[in-house]
């Protein structure tokens, strides 16, 4: 079954996501504020990542970017969640390398169409 | 405005009304409440209304007040009707006293007294009622009167005179004062038919009336006196007549109408009227058998006098009654028109009151909803939003009250919207605060600061500025750790031209070593070739001598393999003794285990034996022997089994110092096959070594030469060496000009904090 790493500041975010997907057979690596995300990745490679943008300490797109800058996990695709839905924040996660774009707040279907995309 | 207008237009006339403040009409009014102009809307109304009630009240006090004076004018009839009445009989009497016949003195004094008395009433009427302006009408009735009856009493006046003189009086003084009356005091002009029918009698009809019977009586009177009917007399008297029919006539025409407009008062008049007929009928019928019958007048003054009298008493009777019946007419019309006006102010009373309890009570539902709305809209003024208005009429307040209402909720959600918005904005100015503190970090060069990344829209303009600042930051590294690398590469670079120059000078000396070398080596050549020639010739003997060694090698190899051969033939004899130790070891083993098994019932059949007593003690016995004679045998047999031990043991030592034996021959084969493999090689290599020095002698020469050439070639070299020198020299000022280079890099780079 397909894994799925989600990084987000919220722990209830995160219950709230992996309950979806898990409804939905996915296997779920939830990373609370993308810390140790790269450990994860290589321990246990996930086969997409949802990504949330404003976190304290590192924020969503710095993690984008390292992401793409390492070889183990460059070509993971990473879809960004977050609550900033402007025109000009899509287009920037997109520049920085993320596939796609969920604004929240977000419905169970949105987020699982926009997955089977990719995955 | 005072710029020019390019096109021309039409002046405006500025007194025009659109140009005109809308103000200035409702200037006014504007400054008014609106339940002071719903007040001021009433009063106005009322103000017509009132002057219309007024109106109808001072008509209707006209009307009192006519019946009033009517009455007033009522009050004067009586004692008129009484002055005429004994005026007339005074002028009667009178006549008849004056004409000679003194039984009418009496008559005289007390008709003289009556009416001075009735004339006394008049003067009092006058004075305390309304004067109706007869004060001098009445006061020269009064002087005439007493004139009249004092020339009467003393005589001074004929019969004829007498009657003129009274008549005058009567008919200018009393009648006249009762038209006077009755025009004056509005009798004349009643409104009601019962009244007027009944006024009508009284001022114009029964005076007369009583007049003419009056003169027809005092015609009779002096005719009686004078004995007889002249024509002149006869023709009045007819006439008299006849006028009083005619007035009788009309009397009971207006009693009649009188009658049929008041059902009240019909009874009583018709009562009066038909007496009324009755009297003047009956008089009439008197003096057409008394008097107009030829043949002289039979009858006495005194009789038609009397006979007239009460005819006319009656009707002055008649004149009182009827005075009553209309003075009560009159005040019943007063009460009436009274109780009506009452009635009226009532009920318009009740009406306007009525009228303003709508009016307050709609002027009410007016004010009270816009007083709540003006409320409720001055708190917005002030800023209070929290009050909605409460007024849910139907009509334009109700409308205006719902809009109102809509533009508070509209008000509110726009100021929570504005609160929202100051919130994000002031968020956002914060954020920006912070940001402008980490790019000036940045500029400053420490390129490790990243600002936040933020909700709002600030946060994707962080991060590309985070952005720039990585790749600056990763780029600098790079160029950090480039120059870094420059400078080392440059002072290795230097490094290295120094031993590079250091090793040329080496290398000059060593070429100079080298031509001396390639001399030396040119001898040792030539001495080599003549040693090659020496070394083919030993090996031609090493050859001869290795092969007589192969021979001794082979025949030594065939010996061994003989020896081989019988060894290993003993050694399977001995393997085969083993195994026969080991055959015999097993059966020993068997009889073993039979002299264990024996024992082993000789055990139990002494125990059984030991059982069974006396029998079984032989038995015992013979199991005794048998249990020693397995002992002895598993003795035996223990001493064969170590006997076969020790044959095994021989043997096995046997069998290994044999393949011991074997292993040595087997090595000595080794050793020898190898030995004669050497000795092979030996040859070979002799052989191959006298072919070298052959080819070493012949090259030994060829080398000579190429020595030499060689020795031009490291000549070369030193030249070229030299070269290299300078080009190392020139290299080593650039490579220190590029070291300087690195050198300021990372100085300029040293400012700029850079990621790990």
């Amino acid at each position: 079954m397909p894994r799925v790493m989600i990084i987000d500041d919220s722990t209830a975010e995160l219950k709230m996501m992996e309950s979806i997907l898990i409804s939905k057979s996915y296997a779920v690596t939830p990373v609370l504020n993308g810390e140790g995300a790269e450990e994860q990745i290589a321990t246990n490679r996930p086969d997409i990542i949802l990504l949330d943008v404003v976190m304290p300490g590192r924020n969503g797109y710095e993690i984008l970017r390292a992401l793409k800058r390492n070889p183990t996990s460059k070509d993971i695709p990473v879809i960004m969640v977050s609550s900033k839905g402007e025109d000009t924040d899509i287009a920037w996660g997109k520049r920085q390398g993320a596939v796609d774009y969920v604004t929240k707040p977000y419905t169970a279907e949105t987020v699982l169409s926009t997955l089977k995309k990719y995955v | 405005m005072t710029t020019a207008d390019p096109s021309p237009r039409p002046v405006r006339d500025p007194s025009s009304t659109q140009s005109m403040p809308k103000s200035a009409s409702g200037g006014l009014l504007g400054n008014l409440q609106i339940g002071t102009k719903l007040a001021l809307n009433t009063a106005l109304l009322l103000v017509p209304l009132g002057v219309v009630v007024g109106l109808v009240v001072s008509q209707q006090n006209q009307d009192i007040r006519f019946a009033q004076t009517e009455r007033g004018g009522v009050t004067y009839l009586v004692p008129l009707s009484n002055l005429l009445q004994n005026v007339q009989k005074h002028r009667g009497a009178s006549s008849g006293l004056l004409g000679g016949n003194a039984s009418f003195k009496q008559t005289v004094t007390d008709s003289a007294a009556a009416a001075s008395t009735a004339l006394t009433q008049l003067e009092a009427v006058s004075k305390s009622g309304d004067n109706f302006a007869l004060s001098a009408d009445i006061a020269k009735l009064r002087s005439d009167w007493e004139a009249l009856k004092g020339d009467v009493d003393k005589g001074n006046i004929t019969a004829a005179q007498s009657f003129t003189l009274h008549t005058s009086l009567i008919s200018e003084g009393v009648l006249g004062i009762i038209s006077k009356v009755g025009n004056r005091s509005n009798l004349i002009l009643d409104p009601s038919l019962d009244s007027y029918y009944t006024m009508n009698p009284l001022i114009n009809i029964l005076p007369n009336l009583a007049e003419q019977i009056g003169q027809a009586r005092g015609t009779t009177v002096r005719i009686a006196g004078a004995k007889k009917l002249t024509s002149e007399d006869n023709v009045n008297l007819q006439l008299l007549l006849r006028q009083a029919s005619t007035r009788l006539e009309d009397l009971q025409r207006n009693f009649g109408f009188a009658g049929d407009a008041n059902p009240a008062v019909k009874a009583q008049l018709e009562a009066a009227s038909k007496q009324a007929e009755l009297d003047v009928n009956g008089l009439i019928s008197l003096y057409n058998t008394q008097v107009f019958q030829s043949g002289g007048i039979k009858s006495s003054a005194q009789s038609l006098f009397a006979a007239a009298t009460g005819p006319l008493d009656n009707l002055f009777k008649l004149y009182n009654q009827t005075s009553g019946v209309l003075d009560k007419l009159l005040q019943d019309r007063v009460s009436s028109l009274q109780r009506n006006q009452l009635l009226t102010l009532a009920f318009v009373l009740a009406a306007i009151l009525l009228a303003l309890l709508v009016v307050a009570l709609i002027a009410r539902s007016i004010t009270r909803p816009v007083r709540q709305l003006v409320n409720v809209v001055g708190r917005v003024g002030r800023g209070d939003l929290s009050q909605q208005a409460t007024v849910s009429t139907n009509d334009e307040i109700g409308t205006l009250a719902r809009q109102v209402n809509s533009s508070i909720d509209l008000l509110r959600e726009t100021g929570r919207r504005n609160v929202e918005e100051l919130e994000r904005s002031k968020q956002l100015q914060s954020n920006i605060g912070e940001f402008l503190g980490v790019t000036m970090d940045i500029s400053g060069g420490d390129l490790t600061k990243r600002g936040k990344v933020t909700e709002d829209v600030l946060g994707n303009v962080v991060d590309s500025i985070n952005v720039m600042a990585e790749e600056l930051g990763y780029t600098l590294k790079d160029v950090r750790s480039v120059a870094k690398q420059v400078g080392n590469g440059s002072s290795s670079v230097l490094t290295s031209t120094q031993s590079i120059t250091s090793s040329a000078e080496n290398t000059a000396l060593a070429t100079a070593q080298v031509a001396q070398d390639v001399r030396d080596v040119s001898q040792s050549i030539s001495r080599m070739a003549s040693d090659a020639t020496e070394a083919s010739e030993a090996a031609q003997e090493a050859l001869e001598a290795a092969s007589l060694g192969q021979q001794a090698v082979d025949s030594t190899l065939t010996g061994m393999q003989s020896i081989r051969r019988e060894v290993q033939s003993i050694s399977k004899r001995i393997k085969s003794l083993g195994d026969r130790s080991l055959e015999i070891s097993e059966i020993v083993d068997t009889i073993s285990r039979i002299s264990a098994q024996t024992n082993l019932l000789a055990l139990n059949a002494a125990i059984e034996a030991s059982g069974a007593g006396a029998a079984g003690s032989r038995f015992a016995v013979v199991a005794d022997e048998v249990r020693k004679l397995a002992e002895s045998s598993s003795q035996a047999t223990g001493r064969i089994a170590g006997l076969i031990k020790t044959v095994q043991n021989e043997v096995t030592e046997v069998v290994a110092s044999v393949e011991d034996g074997t292993r040595e021959v087997e090595e000595g084969y080794r050793v020898a096959s190898v030995a004669g493999e050497r000795l092979r090689e030996l040859s070979t290599i002799a052989q191959i070594s006298a072919r070298f020095a052959q080819q070493i002698s012949s090259g030994a020469t060829e080398q000579v030469a190429g020595v030499a050439r060689v020795g031009e070639a490291v000549g070369r070299i030193a030249q070229a060496t030299e070269l290299a020198k300078i080009s190392v020299l020139e290299g080593k000022s650039e490579a220190e000009k590029l070291q300087t280079l690195a050198g300021q890099l990372n100085e300029n780079l040293a400012r700029f904090q850079l990621p790990a």
